[in-house]
């Protein structure tokens, strides 16, 4: 039982080390709207560079749940939270800054193509009865860096590090 | 010792395998072998199937921004059953408490962030849409006296989108069939035929999540999942972690069999707290600074 239970574990994790190198060794993607790279794998980390949808990061190091790369679009290097990245390639929008691009549109997923603002507009011209104004104020709400320092130093809270799975 | 080994080889099996299109089957069947032989509990089982098919849903390849869109849309739809709760100082402690437990949990980045609004009902309830609006009713916030307790209300919500409890809801031909819409050809602009079956598979993947999440609430084993990694979260910020057990026993003195709400969506309090013991019992204790009640008190008295 043990033998089997060893040679399963050299297996897995032989393959498993063999997909991450590979992982590391290439570029990703920024999948949220906009994140940044800070100068420390937390989120108490100063931002060194604000990063884009679709911006291309080099890969450099990883640790934890973040992975320090490099952004060419505007030549800085910094930590971000993996969960802000894919390993697929995402087109930019356009008009955004990082438009136009070299990525071919044949290698969009079909989702990436599905849900957006283009379906919400036509949802909501269909059903006028549902009303998004509070969605967008909601959306509005934001902490700024200073207030969320102050609200976690009084309360004695520990500064929010992105966790690990 | 030997029910650890096997639980860790099991573990990198499952992590080895998120990687395949099998994923959700072979993880599944792994953990019911585990689970009759006795090396893991049947409720270990289950949490580990759970995982695994949220995770293979999430193969299924809805981008974070599909999760945005799809998101909004619910929130907008649960705006029109419920009034907003319009309170500045009020709306702005739920997202500092809520921000910071959401940059604690395992996914703190989603397309446009984390975003809270109370909702001006006494009924007890609370819903956490994909992409990460979520939405926390006055008499949920009354089931709380301190700032930990409230937290422990949000971390739960956060925990459901970080568990993507919410996108697992959606009944599995939704993706392909919307890649049908597509094909191969690329569109910058959809033309009149594709946009009317987008839409329609977009109405359809709403009302998925929609059925789940306000009509019939989660599987229960979603929910003690939602709670356990709620302790997670907790813990990582520095609340104390034991402040849920303390909400849950207040929300089982106040909601009642015709209370809607959590009464319909949840399992029972007294049900979620027999299934956190066993994590609380690990977690230790957190001695709340009275900071934290005061501020609490300012802002959430009257609320």
């Amino acid at each position: 039982m043990k033998r089997i239970i060893a040679i399963l574990l050299i297996v897995i994790t032989t393959s498993l080390s063999g997909a991450l190198s590979v992982a590391l060794a290439g570029d990703m993607t920024v999948q949220v709207n906009k994140t940044h790279l800070r100068s420390m794998p937390a989120y108490y980390g100063s931002v060194v560079a604000t990063v884009i949808y679709a911006d291309r990061l080099h890969v450099i190091e990883k640790k934890k749940s973040w992975i320090k790369a490099s952004s060419p679009r505007n030549n800085a290097t910094g930590w971000v939270h993996i969960s802000a990245l894919t390993s697929k390639k995402l087109a930019p929008k356009s008009g955004a800054v990082n438009a136009p691009t070299s990525v071919s549109t044949g290698e969009l997923s079909a989702a990436e193509k599905g849900f957006t603002e283009e379906i919400e507009r036509d949802y909501r011209q269909k059903n006028r009865a549902v009303d998004f104004t509070w969605v967008d104020r909601m959306e509005e709400i934001t902490i700024s860096p200073r207030q969320s320092a102050s609200f976690l130093a009084e309360g004695r809270l520990r500064p929010p590090e992105g966790g690990t799975p | 010792m030997r029910t650890l080994l096997l639980s860790s080889v099991l573990a990198l099996l499952i992590l080895y395998l998120s990687g395949c299109q099998t994923v959700s089957t072979i993880a599944n069947v792994g953990a019911d072998i585990a689970a009759a032989t006795g090396q893991i509990s049947t409720e270990q089982a289950a949490s580990i199937k759970r995982s695994t098919t949220a995770a293979s849903h999430a193969f299924e390849r809805f981008t974070p921004e599909n999760e945005y869109y799809i998101g909004r849309t619910i929130t907008a739809n649960i705006l029109t059953r419920y009034r907003v709760y319009r309170n500045e100082d009020a709306t702005t402690y739920v997202n500092l408490i809520g921000q910071t437990l959401a940059r604690a949990s395992d996914k703190p980045e989603t397309f446009k962030g984390y975003h809270f609004l109370i909702l001006d009902t006494d009924e007890i309830n609370a819903f956490a849409a994909p992409g990460g609006l979520i939405l926390v009713s006055r008499g949920l916030i009354g089931c709380c006296t301190n700032e930990d307790e409230l937290a422990s209300v949000l971390a739960h919500e956060i925990a459901h989108i970080q568990l993507g409890h919410g996108m697992a809801a959606i009944r599995s031909g939704r993706y392909t069939s919307l890649g049908r819409v597509f094909g191969v050809e690329v569109a910058k602009n959809l033309g009149g035929e594709q946009l009317a079956k987008a839409a329609s598979i977009f109405d359809d993947t709403v009302g998925d999540i929609m059925k789940k999440l306000v009509d019939r609430g989660y599987q229960s084993g979603q929910e003690y999942d939602a709670d356990r990694t709620a302790i997670t979260i907790l813990k990582r910020v520095g609340y104390n972690p034991r402040a849920l057990r303390e909400m849950l026993r207040q929300m089982d003195s106040r909601l009642g069999p015709e209370s809607g709400g959590f009464g319909t969506t949840h399992p029972t309090p007294k049900k979620r707290l027999k299934h956190i013991e066993s994590a609380l019992e690990d977690s230790g204790s957190v001695v709340m600074p009275s900071v934290r009640k005061i501020r609490f008190d300012r802002v959430m008295t009257g609320v």
